[in-house]
């Protein structure tokens, strides 16, 4: 039987960590498949470099993001997730940290969903849709259709998971550096649990239409201190 | 190697069936068996295999467990009583939908009536 080395081991991680994006919940099974694909090589005579080379062939990144939208779909919690995601989030984080440099995860400026949609509420003085009253509006809403992937602005520790059928419905919180915090609200699922860290551009729950919404959107807000600044100022071209 | 398309739908038949009979198995481990029985003719890609892996486990016919190795998480899947039923249910029809295409394809083969 032959193993892979430590250093070897990492390699595999990272290029995977790499393909799958930040989704640890493919990335715990793939990591062990293309680990066994190359010590399965290997033992046939092959180099480490030349199996690592094949699985680069065989790797379809398309066929991957299928699956984490299947993961995503398939089911929003299990027990066993949670443990893979926590190690899988750490051993992202530790690879993100030596190779992207801790600053450049810090801020929350990537949008929460990975394609473009249109703002329908800005961040700023309102008359609440339903209500009517006249309301500062502490974040963004961003119209977008129910089960888009949502995905965390900046590496964090997620800090509340919470339903609140009368406000912002299903939503999630998460605590950055620097003060910062981020909430996503109005979710139709989260794939997250509190005290979970999570890495910039994880995916972390689905849009809905949860809580008091006139149509399916993201309420997205940026805390800096408690104090609610405004999204689109972060959110870089 | 046969086409997606013919193997979609007997996927699910074949993974059962695998795990029917070698019990405990992961990942890659279906994906060399399948390929060592059939003589590489079926190629389960980690695309198809996984997905349908999580929604059996999601319909209830499968449990898992998991074994750390190193660095590495490793999940095993083995058949719920339920899974092992569903696996005798699909590979009698598979095998009765196989003879009924192999008469369909060779009438002369069909038994007279």
């Amino acid at each position: 039987m032959i193993h892979l080395t430590d250093q070897q081991t990492e390699q595999v991680l990272h290029y995977v960590k790499s393909a799958v994006g930040h989704s640890p919940r493919v990335l715990d099974e793939l990591f062990d498949h293309w680990c066994c694909f190359i010590e399965g090589r290997m033992a046939s005579g092959v180099s480490f470099d030349q199996a690592f080379d094949e699985m680069n062939d065989h790797f379809d990144t398309e066929e991957v993001r299928q699956i984490e939208q299947h993961f995503m779909t398939c089911h929003p919690d299990l027990p066993w997730l949670r443990t893979f995601r926590r190690v899988g989030s750490m051993a992202a984080m530790l690879i993100l940290m030596v190779v992207a440099g801790v600053d450049a995860q810090r801020r929350p400026d990537i949008s929460p969903l990975f394609d473009e949609h249109p703002i329908t509420s800005r961040f700023g003085d309102r008359t609440h849709p339903i209500t009517q009253e006249a309301l500062h509006h502490n974040g963004i809403d961003i119209k977008v259709d129910i089960n888009t992937p949502v995905r965390s602005t900046a590496d964090g520790t997620v800090t509340k998971v919470y339903n609140d059928p009368k406000g912002h419905g299903l939503y999630i919180i998460i605590s950055h550096n620097d003060g910062y915090e981020t909430l996503y609200a109005n979710l139709s699922s989260a794939n997250v649990y509190a005290e979970q860290t999570v890495v910039k551009g994880e995916i972390i729950g689905l849009t809905g239409n949860s809580g008091i919404s006139t149509a399916p959107h993201l309420h997205y807000e940026i805390r800096q201190n408690q104090n609610p600044v405004n999204p689109e100022i972060f959110i870089s071209k | 190697m046969y086409s997606k398309e013919l193997l979609k739908g007997t996927l699910r038949t074949i993974v059962l069936k695998l795990l029917a009979e070698h019990g405990t198995m992961y990942g890659y481990e279906i994906t060399q068996k399948t390929k060592q029985l059939t003589d590489g003719k079926i190629v389960l890609t980690e695309g198809a295999l996984y997905p349908l892996l999580h929604k059996l486990e999601a319909e209830g016919y499968l449990i898992t467990s998991t074994k750390s190795i190193g660095k590495r998480i490793r999940k095993y899947y083995a058949l719920t009583p339920e899974g092992d039923q569903k696996a005798i249910s699909l590979s009698n029809e598979f095998a009765d939908f196989v003879q009924t295409v192999i008469y369909l394809l060779n009438p002369k083969l069909a038994p007279k009536t």
